[in-house]
């Protein structure tokens, strides 16, 4: 999670700098949207860092949540403590309300999907 | 032995349509097809019921201890129709799970869903929106705290990972369709015989399969 909040400190920084420069030009009266110097130039690098960084944060905490949600499917709705020391607390609390999630589906339709599904031998007999 | 052929003819014909066949039928496209499709409802509580006979007569046999080989054939097609159906189920859900923004956000997508399913869906996204806000967002500057776009400047959603629809298929077509246009540009013209197997683009048969009349493998 250290990485985590130097990529957050990063992205206020380049926010920062790309009001800075957006202030700018707006304080030399020139229009932001068509104007091309320098500035505008470095406000969109900064914008464009910015979005990449959200992207790069977005796609790590996807992709987590993706992971967790597995474990649901495959370990079931107590994880063990290894693996609970590795969730931060928002992904804790990701995975119980999942788990209520699919708990409720499964008792509105009444049938256990979190049964280890065997494929039958006889489907290759019987097809 | 002439009965036994008309009656392995009859049932054959019979099998064609019976739920089993349907069920297995909606099982195999819904694991070839890159994106959910229509939830059959009817079907659906037909093979439950179905489910619930066949666990009924075997309770029945062994309360009257019928011969050990009928158990094991009604057992065997229980564990059958069971598989089928939870693996039906399961492989939706895991589809609504994989593309929860991009289900949740369109109408014609959540038509397909039954109702339990869209409301898992529905608890799905809201569920992920609070984590990714929680731990992500609530921590970047202003206007660029939307989940399903990037910034502001974005012009749509375009954080939403979407199903691909241009993957190959296997399929096997019913019934004749004659010459079919396989995409816009009109160059490649496929002529769809009866009972052939092609290997197609998604996207170019998606019509075709939901009317049912080509099936996916």
């Amino acid at each position: 999670s250290d990485v985590f909040d130097q990529v957050i400190r990063e992205c206020g920084e380049h926010n920062a700098q790309f009001q800075a420069l957006i202030r700018k030009m707006v304080e030399q009266n020139l229009d932001i949207e068509t104007t091309r110097n320098e500035d505008h130039y470095g406000a969109a690098i900064h914008h464009l860092s910015l979005l990449r960084n959200k992207r790069c944060l977005m796609a790590y905490m996807y992709n987590r949540a993706e992971t967790i949600r597995s474990f649901r499917w495959k370990i079931g709705p107590v994880l063990p403590h290894e693996i609970q020391e590795k969730l931060n607390f928002s992904e804790k609390e990701y995975f119980r309300s999942h788990s209520s999630a699919i708990k409720s589906y499964i008792s509105e339709m009444d049938i256990d999907l979190t049964v280890v599904c065997i494929f039958p031998v006889s489907f290759i007999f019987w097809g | 032995m002439s009965s036994w052929e008309d009656e392995d003819s009859a049932a054959a014909s019979a099998a064609a349509t019976t739920d089993v066949e349907l069920l297995k039928r909606a099982w195999r496209n819904e694991k070839a097809a890159p994106e959910i499709l229509h939830f059959d409802s009817a079907l659906v509580s037909r093979a439950r019921e179905q489910i619930q006979l066949l666990e009924e007569t075997l309770d029945d046999f062994t309360d009257n201890g019928v011969d050990d080989l009928v158990v094991s054939l009604y057992q065997m097609d229980l564990d059958r129709t069971l598989f089928l159906l939870r693996s039906y189920l399961r492989l939706r859900l895991q589809k609504i799970e994989k593309y929860m923004f991009h289900i949740a956000n369109s109408e014609d997508l959540l038509s397909r869903l039954s109702q339990q399913e869209q409301r898992f869906a529905k608890s799905c996204k809201e569920i992920m929106e609070k984590h990714l806000e929680q731990s992500v967002l609530s921590k970047l500057p202003y206007g660029y705290d939307s989940v399903t776009r990037q910034s502001l400047s974005s012009t749509e959603d375009d954080m939403v990972p979407e199903p691909q629809l241009d993957t190959f298929v296997f399929c096997k077509t019913k019934s004749d369709v004659g010459a079919f246009q396989l995409d816009d540009v009109g160059e490649e013209v496929v002529d769809l015989v009866a009972d052939d197997l092609y290997v197609l683009r998604y996207k170019s048969i998606k019509g075709l399969v939901e009317a049912g009349r080509i099936d996916l493998i």
